[in-house]
């Protein structure tokens, strides 16, 4: 046990200091602000905004992961490391979860500019890219909720299936990233397609962040029958007094969309329990690799 | 009682049917081993089977009666191990990687932090210890990788080359260091350069082609090799001749001249006169011998294995 926080503590060391990961630490506070400004500014849109988030978040930061055993082996240290009485699963479990705490870490970053850019007082003025936040506080529950369900599970599997894929086939990369741009993105656009198990961004629950066309909605939500009750109102400008607390109502309750569909509840617990997989069968596959180094 | 190592039959294959090592066997106690060979004769592999990070295909190696293979973690616990090429973190101080390196081993807090230090003096790099491994020479993190494999005082302790890229007072300094640490221990380590088998080994095991084809001690070799060196300095055109027929240790310039050592079973020239082999002659006498015979018969050993 000791030695494995021995092994987490200096991967967590290495990760942060590389560059690459104050990088990271920017894009994530530049996401989450402006998911946050979206929403500020189309609150009626605001699950839309949030699963857009958590699907770059997650992608993102699984692109940044995974190498931590493989890289030994790369720097020709494992035949130095793996001669040491550490045990295998120590070892490997150490920089797993070195590399999933500091991906929540930086995903955490994104949470934490979402929250702060949501507290901002409204106004009509944009800044860059971000839109300007007509409307008032979302509130911190709904980013909770959004990363609790959407990006949480996914950045525990991208962390598991990168360690796994980079250690197991030592370190190809090519093959790794196009397996998981593909997992990602498919559901994306093949919402009737892929089975609502394997959709690692949760959109097939969610029609409403899915890139796929969305004629399968059936029915007008709350929203489109209150956007039809006041033709005159213009959604890009910023909204009539008398029509900002209906909105934000309206808006409030379809963050997360309800009822969340029971399957979800399983999808995301296949994914978690596929990650316990690939994490036995990265152990697995260092130990016997730990013959060969 | 002394630990001791056991190496019976071991043979390694890789892919393609290509044997790296074959029927090697050994018994050691402690003291220190010089393994010398030409590229590709199973060096590193055997070193790798001793440091558990390689499974033998046949044969059996025991330390202190225990079976290596069974119980690797065992032989962990007393190991120190330095491979042939071997890189760092850059990012970290070297006091860092062996605080890292000595937990892994077992080592704790104040008993940690003595060993570091002791470590790091032994190798001459107190002075640096806390400088990013990226602004390290190779020659430093080399030493670097010596200190690493002190850490845990090993009992048993494998050096891969552990000379290649050090000065020649650096080089000198390791040989220096060897012999104070030998004592109980069991040092195993190849080379290529024979000026550390002669200033440290108290054995020698010559390899080729996967096989263990002599074994004794570097006195022994040199006696194999009493009278099969003769010097002598002859014109150049004259050296040229006795050239294209024996081995030449060295030739060195002299005017219009040249003093040559010539490996030769016989008399290589009128003017030539015996003179005293160095250690790494005798390798070559041997190596040549080994050639000779094609692998069949070992050129003249004391002790045949």
């Amino acid at each position: 046990m000791y030695t494995f926080w021995v092994v987490m503590k200096l991967e967590f060391r290495l990760i942060w200091r590389n560059w690459v990961t104050w990088l990271m630490v920017v894009v994530m506070l530049f996401i989450g602000a402006l998911c946050a400004s979206s929403n500020r500014n189309e609150p009626w849109s605001s699950w839309a905004h949030l699963g857009t988030t958590s699907f770059f978040i997650s992608l993102i930061l699984t692109f940044c992961t995974g190498n931590q055993i493989n890289r030994d082996h790369a720097r020709r240290l494992d035949g130095i490391v793996l001669s040491t009485p550490v045990a295998t699963k120590s070892y490997v479990c150490g920089k797993y979860l070195a590399g999933l705490v500091s991906l929540l870490l930086l995903a955490g970053a994104g949470l934490l500019s979402a929250l702060i850019v949501d507290r901002f007082p409204p106004g009509s003025h944009g800044f860059l890219l971000f839109a300007p936040p007509f409307y008032p506080s979302l509130g911190a529950l709904s980013y909770l909720i959004s990363w609790t369900w959407l990006t949480l599970p996914a950045i525990i599997f991208g962390a598991t299936f990168m360690l796994a894929s980079l250690t197991l086939t030592r370190g190809q990369r090519a093959i790794a990233y196009l397996v998981s741009l593909l997992i990602w993105v498919l559901p994306l656009f093949l919402t009737q397609s892929i089975p609502q198990l394997l959709d690692i961004t949760a959109a097939v629950f969610f029609p409403q962040f899915s890139l796929a066309p969305a004629s399968h909605v059936s029915g007008i939500d709350p929203f489109m029958q209150f956007v039809n009750q006041h033709p005159s109102w213009n959604m890009d400008a910023p909204p009539p007094a008398n029509l900002v607390q209906p909105i934000m109502h309206l808006s409030l309750a379809s963050t997360p969309p309800s009822p969340i569909p029971s399957l979800f509840l399983w999808n995301r617990l296949f994914f978690l329990g596929l990650s316990l997989l690939l994490l036995v069968l990265t152990i697995s596959g260092t130990h016997t690799l730990r013959r060969r180094a | 009682m002394m630990p001791t190592l056991v190496i019976d039959t071991v043979s390694k294959r890789y892919e393609r049917n290509r044997w790296a090592l074959r029927e090697f066997s050994l018994r050691m106690e402690a003291g220190v081993l010089g393994l010398v060979g030409p590229n590709g004769a199973g060096k590193t592999t055997l070193l790798k089977m001793l440091a558990t990070l390689l499974r033998p295909t046949e044969g059996h190696m025991t330390w202190n009666g225990q079976d290596i293979l069974r119980h690797p973690e065992m032989v962990r616990r007393v190991l120190g191990y330095v491979p042939q090429d071997f890189g760092i973190y850059p990012q970290i101080s070297a006091r860092v990687l062996l605080h890292y390196l000595g937990e892994l081993k077992g080592l704790r807090g104040v008993q940690l932090r003595r060993r570091v230090e002791a470590v790091l003096g032994m190798v001459g790099l107190s002075a640096d210890a806390d400088r990013r491994l990226k602004t390290f020479s190779g020659g430093m993190v080399r030493r670097l990788g010596i200190a690493q494999a002190l850490l845990n005082e090993p009992r048993l302790l494998v050096l891969d080359e552990p000379t290649v890229g050090l000065d020649p007072a650096e080089r000198v300094h390791f040989r220096e260091l060897l012999p104070s640490l030998s004592g109980e221990r069991t040092v195993i380590f190849s080379t290529h350069i024979i000026g550390d088998i002669e200033a440290t080994a108290t054995h020698l095991a010559l390899l080729n082609h996967g096989r263990l084809s002599w074994t004794g001690t570097p006195e022994a070799l040199l006696a194999d090799a009493a009278e099969a060196l003769w010097t002598m300095t002859v014109p150049q055109a004259e050296f040229e001749r006795v050239r294209a027929h024996y081995r030449v240790s060295s030739a060195i310039p002299r005017g219009s001249s040249i003093e040559a050592r010539i490996l030769a079973a016989h008399q290589p020239h009128p003017q030539a006169l015996p003179a005293t082999p160095t250690l790494e002659e005798a390798y070559l006498l041997f190596q040549e011998g080994m050639g000779q015979a094609e692998g069949i018969e070992p050129f003249p050993s004391p002790k045949p294995i």
